[in-house]
């Protein structure tokens, strides 16, 4: 093991650890039991959207195929532990590992054949999940049509009660599925799985081996996404075939790392914290009194519209994602940030601590956007009237990376 | 793969999820409410021969103004998603009923607000709000949602944190064993059984019965129960009393719940010629064979329906005429005997009509949506306060005045007490109670005949 896997090894351990012990704060600290469970669904969508990121982020090989990984993973927590009366843990690594072959059994025939790649790859993937569905669909063994309840299931009772045992199941599993995308972003892997994003024929041509590579890639991204998908069946209490293997899984995944940025393994992380904040509280906004009173706006009826329209925004304003940014304007970022917590607080002196965080993350978003433009504008000029350290803003590039 | 190929592909792929978000949110009526205000839930049971002791505030002694804090109950409804036609009409019958109840009083001489979340038909989503409401928003009591799927996973939650949920509408009878839901839908335990003897008693009654039925099944976990029983046990459904009874099966298909091409099952079903057709059916698949089966110019003598939303049936044309389903309240005689159940009916209809439902009756979804609303009430105002125990102490322990008549909750099957539906039936371009015979308006029987 090198030393820069080490250092990221120590890192990740010990912020592993501090967050392990943060349900024990609970009574302590009296935040509300909420925040535990809401903790436990930001570190499902890292888990989900790092997973899917370090194949498609890092190849550019579009997957629709989250949706039959997450699902195979639910469904063996359905199977196995409701119905088989199988311990939960016992049930988690076997939805990993059969995820995993789903995707290493698709991979082995579409990475051998040239013609499925681009939007034809996609279609595949996509279709996987409806054969996926079908199976489960039309057998009485795993699904039947029926749904399972997962009221029996035996719970990890050793990890607390079941707002902390969701939070600390959540954490190994993010936590794992981070340390591995960053690691192989970092490694010979990654290298390669950039280079085939890049051009996989020049790549080969320089000796690449891209199947090995996209294999490898592949399965590892079923294997976190059937983990998380079967510490998730818990979360869900009930699971039928139209809600598992819906659109939404994958789209989010594809919108969290679009946004957070796709060549880094902290992009996914960045997309989903927005995403998933933004939606948990304008689900629940209350109405937004303008004017004196005289006109009433409804948040929560615009939420899917603010988040479209945000996302439209940062499609065409943020190329490359937000992380990128962050990295080059770190301290515009994080003074963004703070002032709009401040800003938060003194407007809404009552609002919830998520709140809080969301309306810093959005002064963050808001002052990154005009003012990065501004300043690549003003480098770019630099850069044609012939300064020479105008630094690079292609994507993979320096900070991106 | 190029960038330039990648970037291409990725931007369309962004466009499409962005449309069809902005789509979603245009095309649906999101509206998460807090209601407040009137009240007078009357509590007269619609069955004439009740002895049970109201429940629910009395309403002749005169309204009171509530004051404090309010009391706050929370729940989810599938605002926006597949069953978000159906779960309006629970959002209407909410309203109404809290805002009667603050109008005679409130509760516990306090006003009520109804906190309504957006679970967009999703389970875990459905979950996730609840566990938001209970620990975060700490809301006094809670509602269920609208839907099997999301009334099960709900369910879980509710019974973590020991909270009274009274149910509308959930159908998986057999999973549903924490003791304090209460099950407002008068189904029954084992509406696999009961559900279908109805009908076939119902077609019996005419004296004419089919020789040959076929069933077509919607993939649905609730239909799916009805049809074939309980998953791993071999108690049956419709399709093995249906054999029990000499009924010759000629065809037992099944079609997932996303099916929108109904023209090979309409030909399946014209190549069976059954004498009778019991589908399985959600919201409009009724409808949509039917139309299917029109352009094929094939009739069935008659059908049944599951669950089909009652609005599209009667506009479903002249094949419709005939089609049979199961109710537990229609507003016509002998239900809207009552005066105070009759004015609730009207009350709904008009609040219905100006929230734009396209249909309007007080009938099966209004009533349960009532029914349970009335049991929270009764639990909360029978106990004396807002002790989730103590509320469904008393709810276990004391008959329930509710729109479908008194209910004693058996904890031995899982809080049901009985299957108290009937059989409706379109005639004269309406849904009418044909079977049992006490529960149809005067003169009015079943129309069946195998012949069509």
């Amino acid at each position: 093991m090198n030393r820069p896997t080490v250092v990221r090894l120590t890192g990740f351990s010990v912020l592993a650890l501090a967050l392990w012990f943060l349900p024990a704060l609970q009574g302590p600290l009296g935040f509300p039991i909420f925040y535990l469970l809401f903790g436990y669904s930001l570190l499902f969508w890292f888990a989900q959207a790092s997973s899917w990121n370090m194949f498609t982020g890092f190849s550019g090989y579009f997957s629709f195929g989250q949706g039959a990984f997450y699902g195979v993973g639910v469904y063996t927590t359905g199977v196995l532990a409701s119905k088989q009366g199988w311990p939960l843990i016992a049930a988690i690594p076997v939805a990993g590992v059969l995820a995993a072959v789903l995707g290493l059994s698709l991979g082995f025939v579409v990475f051998r054949l040239r013609r499925l790649q681009g939007e034809i790859f996609a279609l595949v993937t996509l279709a996987v999940a409806f054969v996926v569905a079908a199976i489960a669909r039309v057998s009485s063994t795993i699904d039947g049509g029926s749904g399972i309840a997962l009221n029996n299931v035996q719970l990890p009772e050793f990890l607390g009660a079941y707002p902390s045992m969701m939070f600390r199941l959540g954490l190994i599993i993010a936590t794992v599925t981070i340390f591995a995308a960053a690691t192989i972003q970092h490694s010979r892997l990654g290298w390669g799985l950039f280079s085939i994003n890049d051009d996989e024929a020049v790549a080969e041509s320089l000796g690449v081996p891209t199947f090995r590579h996209k294999m490898m890639a592949f399965g590892l991204s079923a294997f976190f996404a059937g983990l998380s998908g079967a510490v998730h069946a818990i979360q869900i209490s009930y699971i039928t075939i139209e809600d598992v293997f819906s659109i939404r899984i994958p789209l989010f995944v594809i919108v969290m790392s679009v946004l957070g940025g796709m060549r880094h393994w902290m992009g996914p992380i960045v997309g989903a914290t927005i995403i998933h904040t933004l939606t948990d509280r304008l689900n629940r906004a209350s109405d937004l009194e303008l004017f004196g009173g005289n006109v009433t706006v409804s948040l929560d009826h615009l939420n899917d519209i603010i988040i479209g329209l945000l996302l439209i925004l940062m499609v065409l304003a943020v190329k490359d994602g937000l992380w990128p940014r962050l990295v080059r304007r770190k301290w515009v970022g994080a003074g963004a940030f703070i002032v709009g917590i401040l800003v938060a607080r003194l407007w809404a002196p009552e609002m919830s601590l998520i709140g809080q965080f969301v309306a810093g993350e959005l002064g963050a978003v808001v002052i990154l956007l005009p003012s990065s433009e501004v300043i690549d504008r003003w480098r770019n000029w630099r850069s044609t009237t012939g300064s020479p350290d105008a630094p690079s803003d292609r994507p993979g590039v320096g900070a991106s990376r | 793969m190029t960038r330039s190929s990648q970037s291409q592909f990725l931007r369309g792929i962004i466009l499409l999820v962005v449309l069809a978000m902005i789509a979603a949110a245009c095309g649906s009526s999101t509206s998460d409410t807090t209601a407040a205000a009137s009240p007078g839930t009357t509590t007269a049971p619609n069955t004439p021969d009740t002895t049970a002791a109201p429940s629910t505030p009395d309403t002749t002694a005169a309204p009171s103004t509530p004051s404090g804090d309010p009391i706050i109950i929370g729940s989810t409804l599938a605002l926006t998603g597949f069953l978000a036609p159906t779960a309006a009409i629970h959002k209407v019958a909410g309203d109404l009923f809290v805002e009667q109840l603050n109008a005679n009083g409130g509760l516990l001489g306090r006003p009520v607000e109804w906190v309504v979340l957006d679970d967009e038909s999703v389970p875990d989503q459905a979950a996730a709000l609840y566990e938001r409401l209970i620990t975060e928003d700490g809301v006094d009591a809670i509602m269920g949602p609208y839907g099997t799927g999301t009334i099960t996973a709900a369910m879980q939650v509710a019974e973590r944190y020991g909270y009274v949920m009274p149910q509308h509408t959930g159908s998986l009878t057999y999973t549903y064993g924490y003791d304090c839901q209460f099950p407002a839908w008068p189904a029954g335990r084992n509406p696999n059984i009961t559900n279908s003897n109805l009908v076939f008693d119902a077609l019996e009654s005419t004296g004419t019965p089919p020789a040959t039925i076929a069933f077509v099944i919607n993939q649905f976990p609730g239909t799916m129960y009805v049809a074939y029983g309980q998953p791993d046990t071999d108690e049956g459904g419709a399709v093995s009393i249906a054999k029990d009874r000499g009924y010759d099966v000629v065809l037992d298909i099944q079609y997932p719940s996303t099916t929108s091409d109904w023209g090979p099952i309409a030909a399946q079903v014209r190549d069976a010629n059954p004498d009778f057709l019991f589908l399985g059916a959600l919201g409009v698949d009724g409808p949509n064979l039917i139309a299917a089966m029109d352009a094929l110019d094939y009739q069935v003598p008659g059908m049944f329906l599951q669950w089909p939303a009652p609005g599209p049936m009667l506009g479903a044309g002249p094949s419709a005429d005939g089609a049979m389903s199961v109710t537990a309240f229609e507003p016509h005689p002998p239900f809207t005997d009552d005066p105070a159940y009759a004015a609730i009916a009207q009350a709904f209809t008009d609040a219905a009509a100006a929230a734009g439902l396209p249909y309007t009756a007080f009938e099966t979804q209004a009533s349960a949506s009532w029914a349970a609303w009335q049991i929270l009430i009764a639990g909360i105002e029978g106990a004396g306060s807002l002790d989730q125990a103590a509320d469904c102490d008393y709810l276990l322990n004391n008959t329930i005045d509710t729109v479908f008549g008194p209910i004693d909750f058996d904890p031995d099957q899982n809080n049901y007490y009985g299957d108290l539906s009937y059989v409706k039936q379109i005639q004269n371009g309406d849904w009418v109670v044909v079977w049992p015979a006490n529960g149809a308006p005067d003169g009015v029987s079943v129309q069946y005949s195998p012949g069509g």
